[in-house]
């Protein structure tokens, strides 16, 4: 079996690019400001350099080119594939006049924007999309369908995505704070990731490899996660393949959700022996939805660099059972790999193994 | 283990019926959702599946526009969105019905593209079973269009029938060989036109018409050894074993 390899990575958040956003996890800042709206009480991961308005293709657009500036084109084979992950694109312009940016048409904008020449395609596995498309490249590379594959993991504040979430209950009135035991809801955030991964014989210069991966759903409810846990366990099971691969960190969804931080406490505590030291970003850059998942995974491939698991902005008090979740500072990794993991409307759950390369 | 057709079906849209425990199970769901459950339920008649080792691998070019269209309906009307609108509006919210009615607690997601998505999932699903990840797979496409999409497109154009095609991949039946789908851009000016032409010398026209091809094919026994298509947007190419 081929272990697939990254190449490259970076991210632009509400903190800034990878540097930054890392450098800002390390000293507890948090890139969430209250919303400008007057029924929607909330805050959100703005990026500031993001100028158009919210929802828009202009504002996709946008991130695209500020967030894929630090990609090092020259590096960038013609033949790459390219999966897009995302959950809803320019949604607020659905329907009008030469609507741009839907979800279906963000894979071929990048395409062109990079002016490569291999397959391109888009993923949707609700807040999981992100995690799955770095799964779906690891298959192409491991099938031989493709020797590199760019993933690119997208979502942009929208007043559809802001109005359905508010009226599900679900967002935190201030930022949130996973794992918390008085959380009290999500906040949404914008932001695009991006991991070239390739089959190791393409690259002398990689920064991880991925080593396990695994999707699960747990065929329950529509919105809400299995309380058992039961799909995250079993993508814990196929990713360590019977003690085969040892965890050494979680990088958690953790979206500051009751049900959601539960189900995965639940989890860890339910598969590990110890549960790992884990933690969440999201209290400082916000839920980034179909982006998450590979944004998460960039900050994971820094944990390895650095040997650390940085403490989740927001948390203060620990939820009970939540033991190992980092509140205070930084801890170090506990062996030299990290699983980062998300799930999502529909009961899906899905998780993936980074390693030193 | 090699990827085999085992069974399939396909659910036009005037066919749309659901037994009473289903629309029970859907009564809140939006179109796309029904209908994709619908035929999904068509497939598994008399199938037996198991469902910890099954994974789904939902197909769809526009997957639920009209719930999203509607959502956004809210919005314009300054009216507070509708919870379950919401969460039906998201693309693989339709799979996780899937999931929950049909017990299958494997991969369940949702691949997209305005080209070739069906084959794509295909791949996905024939590689999953390649690799031992799992047992049997469901790979269905479904599209049900929204009234703007077909005012966008004009009256003169060819309708977009709405419908599923479904299949299940297992160790037996015909084999799937090997896939190969390369999307390109689309031109603005032949995006909604959706002219493919294919080696059985069709020309289709909608997004689902040549999965329902290929699903007519099979059931007449007569799929082929090699199936290819090329348009605006790319070109597939997709080889199988010997029908029985």
């Amino acid at each position: 079996m081929i272990t697939p390899v990254i190449h490259q990575y970076g991210l632009l958040s509400a903190l800034g690019n990878i540097e930054h956003t890392w450098q800002g996890l390390l000293d507890k800042k948090s890139g969430l400001s209250p919303l400008s709206h007057p029924e929607i009480s909330t805050w959100v991961g703005q990026i500031k350099q993001l100028k158009a308005p919210l929802g828009t293709a202009k504002r996709v657009a946008q991130l695209i080119h500020k967030g894929l500036e630090d990609l090092d084109r020259n590096n960038l084979d013609s033949e790459t594939h390219i999966i897009v992950a995302t959950t809803k694109g320019a949604i607020d312009d659905l329907g009008k006049k030469n609507q741009k940016l839907q979800s279906w048409q963000i894979a071929d904008y990048i395409k062109q924007h990079l002016d490569l020449k291999g397959g391109a395609g888009t993923t949707s596995g609700a807040c999981a999309s992100g995690t799955i498309g770095i799964i779906q490249a690891c298959q192409k590379i491991s099938s031989g369908e493709a020797r590199s594959v760019l993933v690119v993991g997208i979502d942009i504040l929208s007043m559809f995505v802001l109005a359905g979430f508010s009226q599900l209950l679900a967002l935190a009135e201030t930022g949130c704070t996973p794992f918390d035991k008085n959380r009290s809801g999500l906040s949404l955030g914008e932001g695009l990731g991006y991991m070239l991964i390739c089959h190791p014989d393409l690259t002398n210069n990689q920064v991880a490899q991925i080593s396990g991966w695994g999707v699960s759903g747990d065929a329950g409810h529509i919105t809400a996660p299995c309380r058992k846990g039961s799909g995250l366990i079993r993508v814990f099971s196929q990713i360590t393949a019977g003690e085969k691969h040892q965890v050494g960190g979680i990088h958690a969804h953790g979206t500051g959700t009751i049900y959601n931080d539960a189900m995965e406490i639940t989890a860890m505590n339910s598969f590990f022996k110890t549960p790992p030291p884990f933690y969440s970003v999201k209290g400082a850059i916000g839920h980034c939805l179909g982006g998450a998942g590979v944004m998460e995974g960039c900050l994971s491939i820094k944990s390895l660099q650095q040997n650390a698991i940085p403490a989740t902005v927001g948390l203060t008090t620990v939820a009970p059972q939540a033991t190992m979740a980092t509140g205070e500072k930084a801890q170090p990794l506990g062996h030299p790999t990290i699983l980062s993991c998300n799930s999502g409307f529909g009961g899906i759950n899905a998780g993936v193994l980074f390693e030193e390369g | 283990m090699i990827a085999k057709i085992t069974a399939v079906a396909d659910l036009d849209f005037t066919s749309l019926s659901l037994s009473d425990e289903l629309e029970n199970k859907l009564r809140r769901a939006d179109l796309f959702t029904r209908t994709i459950v619908a035929c999904c339920h068509k497939l598994l008649e008399g199938q037996a599946i198991n469902g910890k080792q099954t994974g789904l691998f939902v197909a769809t070019a526009f997957g639920p526009m009209q719930c999203n269209l509607d959502v956004l309906d809210f919005l314009v009307e300054d009216e507070p969105v509708s919870p379950t609108l919401f969460s039906h509006s998201v693309f693989n919210g339709a799979s996780g019905y899937l999931a929950r009615i049909f017990g299958i607690h494997g991969p369940a997601i949702t691949q997209t593209s305005y080209g070739y998505p069906f084959f794509t999932a295909l791949a996905q699903a024939k590689f999953a079973l390649e690799q031992g990840q799992l047992k049997q797979a469901i790979v269905i496409q479904a599209e049900t269009y929204s009234q703007l999409l077909e005012d966008a497109k004009g009256e003169t154009e060819t309708p977009w029938p709405p419908g599923s095609v479904a299949w299940l991949l297992g160790h037996e039946g015909v084999e799937v060989k090997d896939i190969m789908v390369q999307e390109s851009p689309c031109p603005p000016e032949e995006r909604l036109h959706y002219h493919v032409t294919c080696s059985s010398g069709t020309t289709h026209h909608h997004p689902l018409a040549m999965t329902l091809e290929l699903n007519r094919l099979f059931l007449a026994k007569q799929l082929p050894e090699k199936y290819q298509t090329s348009s605006a947007f790319g070109k597939a190419t997709l080889h199988f074993g010997a029908a029985r």
